[in-house]
């Protein structure tokens, strides 16, 4: 098989793009400024976060472990970030390398929380210049629909103010690691949450579009990263791509950001709480109990509620009610936190592959002659095997 | 914000004695090397740069890199082992080189006319003999007088300036080494100084979103100056090189 | 075990079909399905899909794929990735890219080659597919007449949707295309590679094609139908 490339961004998307946003719309029926839908989830362990940003997935787990901290800093605790970007959420990512891409997503996550001192790396330290807590965040994308830095320092930061170290005590010289079941296990100090903000830009800074997907980063002039806190302080600030921008566009945009920072902050922190409060009454916990229904269930939905907004802005009509979708898949719950997704069965639709000739003068389809067109032995896959079931003998 | 204190002085004076607005000393020299096509040598303050251009030639490596529009600019930082006060392991490959070499990459994209030689290539090769802050901005200026030697097109020069924040109020120019250990923000910005926009930005610790905007203007008034000196750099070097044909003296 | 041969069946690989139709001795087998040597005369199924029976002896199981595999007249969208000397590289979404030649267009000849770029979309007809060999496009027909083939206007939108959608919707007697052509008028190129172009208006109307279709990928026919009667 041939190496899997990016695919390439049309020439007629782009165009489009560029008509829609001088239309002041986007692909996605989403306003400029606004963000894709945010949903903050816990595994059952602690640091275990899962993070969707529309269809942009991420996975982060904290772990941590015992070191030796570093000569120049003996009295502060070790924070490492990676991100990983294996080929489960791209075709184009190769797994093991490191590639541009991750060495800036990585550098920019480390910016915005390890210069920011977003940690207190001091509490991490069990004695100095012997034993620190090293926390070491894995980052991992489960889906690629663009902008995977926002989703990923989400998923960080939530990871982080959700995990909990286990508490260490010192008699004499032996050091001693409590289980989680002996002692209360200890959250990470963090000063403030700083948040990775992405805007892209367009026509030199003619249109800026908040939280850019797929092809709307592709196709872009330039990415303009703000990390905030919620003091609306700075931290880290990255402008990338090939456009050559005003400084009073880079000045506006970060104005909108701090709005947004305040809205994800807030919603990792009420996540986390709603969390905690599951954990203290004992609920079931982990990824299953908050999904109900098929992974498509929600995304159809959305999609029919901005069609139907189209629509009604192009007619000018009310009228029209909420359509039911009556045959839509159905979601039969087997057991506790498990469901399935059953596709309505249709009956009356015959599936066909043969094109045929019709008197529809919308297609500009060829209509090809054949009526079958599964006499094509020399295909891929597609064989023709004419079984022959007279016997021998008879 | 106590360590902050000892950034300026109250008579308006840094550790190494500038004021707050002044940039280090800049020298800089162009066609040091025979073999590139295009070679530079900067020291801005203690920081010491060494770039070397090379091209455009044809896309060498993997073909497929090659565009079919524009030239592609390669670029590769590395640091050498002495520049650093703790011996550097490697002189490259890590992850603040590979972060430089992209940004480096990104900005000098920005100046350079790709677009007049399709589906070849540009190679820049930068070397830190001595790192005492600043280094990307050093790298950016160093490599811009190394293509103007070079001969490639340009839109501009490219120029690359620090700035920070100091006692919560004053920014500053261009940070030492020194500065950047006891703390406060840095900003580096990568400008065409002449139309006076903006190619690359970044930012690393924290301050407050009010003060972006003066922080940001000191730096582009740091990229004017530093076009200023680049200028008389390239002005006096084509006049070296004029003089040897003998075409400078009609003139 | 599946008995019985339904159309619509869902089945599972590894399942058998015992009782097979055969006209003169001779049975049609589609994609999904292989000749089972034991017991004789009877199909293995090696996909999980719907079985599908034509009379009177053609089996096949469809599915909704993702993955296109090239097949030979098949009409595709595809996308031109690299230029290089007088042959197009071209993106159809198969595993490897199509080879599309500059003299494989209307009235083009050594002097004469069409105007296309890089990110250009172009409409044609696969001329060659062998697994062991690259596709081969091309955008007229064996008249050297374009038809509908050639490269498409850059004021389209290009989006990609499941190969079961291009089923559904290639299939003449399908009232999605329809229902929508009668709320307002626009143009579409319909590829079997999955890929499809939409040109309208203006960029809503291309939106509301794009979304529409999108909910059909999940919805049935009638939801579409009902939705475009109602807006109209």
């Amino acid at each position: 098989m041939s190496r899997i490339r990016e695919t390439v961004i049309t020439n007629c998307e782009r165009k489009f793009l560029m008509k829609c946003l001088s239309d002041w719309t986007r692909l996605d029926g989403r306003s400029f400024d606004e963000f894709r839908p945010l949903r903050v989830e816990f595994g059952k362990d602690w640091g275990s976060c899962y993070v969707s940003l529309g269809k942009t997935r991420v996975l982060a787990q904290t772990s941590c472990e015992i070191q030796q901290p570093k000569s120049s800093r003996p009295s502060e605790g070790i924070l490492n970030i990676n991100i990983e970007l294996n080929p489960l959420a791209a075709p184009h990512f190769e797994p093991g390398r490191q590639s541009e891409l991750s060495v800036r997503l990585n550098r920019l996550l480390e910016k915005c929380v390890k210069d920011s001192k977003a940690v207190d790396l001091e509490s991490l330290c069990i004695k100095t210049n012997e034993k620190v807590w090293a926390l070491r965040v894995d980052i991992n994308v489960i889906n690629h629909e663009g902008n995977i830095l926002d989703c990923a320092s989400i998923a960080m930061l939530a990871s982080l103010a959700h995990f909990r170290r286990p508490d260490v005590t010192c008699d004499g010289e032996e050091f001693i690691i409590h289980s989680y079941q002996q002692r209360d296990p200890i959250p990470t100090v963090i000063h403030h949450y700083p948040v990775c903000i992405t805007y892209s830009i367009f026509n030199g800074g003619e249109f800026v579009v908040a939280d850019p997907s797929l092809t709307e980063e592709g196709s872009a002039d330039a990415t303009l990263t703000i990390g905030l806190n919620g003091f609306k302080e700075l931290c880290g600030l990255h402008l990338g791509g090939k456009a050559e921008l005003m400084p009073h566009v880079i000045l506006n945009t970060v104005t909108k950001a701090t709005h947004r920072a305040n809205i994800v902050i807030e919603e990792i922190k009420t996540s986390i709480k709603i969390d905690n409060e599951a954990r203290t009454k004992k609920l079931p916990l982990g990824f299953h109990t908050e999904r109900k229904g098929g992974a498509n269930s929600d995304v159809s939905e959305i999609s029919l509620h901005h069609w139907q907004e189209i629509k009604k802005s192009k007619k000018k009509k009310n009228k029209q009610k909420p359509v039911e979708p009556t045959e839509s898949p159905q979601i039969k719950v087997i057991g506790e936190g498990l469901a399935v997704h059953v596709p309505q069965e249709k009956p009356d639709r015959q599936e066909s592959w043969i094109v045929d000739s019709s008197d529809d003068d919308l297609m500009i389809v060829e209509k090809p002659r054949e009526q079958i067109l599964l006499h094509d032995s020399d295909s891929e896959e597609e064989n023709v095997i004419i079984l022959d079931s007279s016997q021998r003998n008879d | 914000m106590s360590k902050n204190r000892e950034l300026l002085s109250k008579i308006g004076l840094r550790l190494d004695g500038r004021r707050a607005d002044e940039l280090r000393r800049i020298r800089c020299k162009l066609g040091v090397f025979t073999e590139p096509d295009g070679s530079a040598y900067l020291e801005q303050g203690l920081t010491k740069i060494l770039a070397a251009v090379y091209g455009p030639h044809q896309v060498r490596g993997n073909r497929s890199k090659a565009q079919h529009d524009a030239a592609v600019v390669n670029c590769q930082f590395s640091m050498a082992v002495f520049s650093t006060g703790e011996r550097k392991r490697r002189p490259r490959g890590d992850r603040k080189s590979t972060e430089i070499s992209i940004h480096l990459r990104q900005a000098l994209t920005a100046a350079i006319k790709t677009e007049l030689y399709p589906w070849s290539q540009i190679d820049v090769y930068v070397e830190v003999l001595h790192a005492d802050g600043g280094i990307y901005p050093a790298c950016v200026n160093a490599a811009t007088l190394a293509l103007i030697d070079a001969g490639i097109p340009l839109k501009e020069y490219v120029c690359a300036c620090t700035a920070s924040l100091a006692n919560n109020d004053v920014p500053m120019l261009d940070i030492s080494h020194q500065e950047e250990i006891i703390g406060g923000p840095t900003l580096t910005v990568a400008a065409l100084p002449m139309s006076g926009k903006i190619v690359l930005m970044e930012m690393s610790q924290r301050f407050h979103v009010d003060h972006l905007q003066k922080v940001l203007e000191k730096a582009l008034q740091g990229c004017r100056d530093i076009k200023h000196i680049l200028d008389e750099a390239v002005k006096s070097h084509i006049q070296d090189v004029g003089s040897s044909t003998g075409w400078a003296n009609t003139t | 075990m599946v008995e019985d041969v339904n159309e619509n069946t869902t089945v599972f690989p590894g399942e058998v079909i015992k009782d097979v139709k055969a006209v003169k001795g001779v049975t049609i087998l589609g994609p999904g399905l292989k000749r089972n040597e034991d017991p004789p005369n009877t199909l293995r199924i090696t996909r999980a899909g719907k079985l599908q029976f034509k009379p009177p002896n053609i089996y096949w199981v469809s599915h909704n794929h993702k993955r296109y595999i090239p097949k030979r007249g098949d009409l595709v969208v595809g996308i031109i990735v690299k230029k290089a000397g007088d042959s197009l590289r071209i993106d159809i979404g198969s595993g490897e890219y199509a080879s599309l030649s500059m003299l494989a267009f209307e009235g083009a000849t050594k002097k004469q080659k069409p105007d296309v770029q890089v990110g250009d979309v172009i409409y044609g007809k696969l001329l060659n597919a062998h697994r062991e060999m690259e596709p081969e496009l091309v955008c007229v027909d064996s008249y050297f007449k374009a038809g509908k083939m050639g490269p498409l206007s850059n004021d389209g939108f290009v989006f990609t949707v499941s190969l079961g959608l291009v089923h559904r919707l290639l299939d003449p007697e399908n009232p999605i295309l329809t229902a929508l052509g009668k709320v307002f008028p626009y143009e579409i190129a319909v590829g079997m590679n999955g890929k499809v172009w939409v040109n309208g208006r203006n960029t809503k109307e291309v939106l509301t094609v794009l979304r529409c279709l999108e909910t059909a990928e999940l919805h049935d026919d009638k939801v579409i139908v009902e939705l475009c009667r109602q807006s109209k």
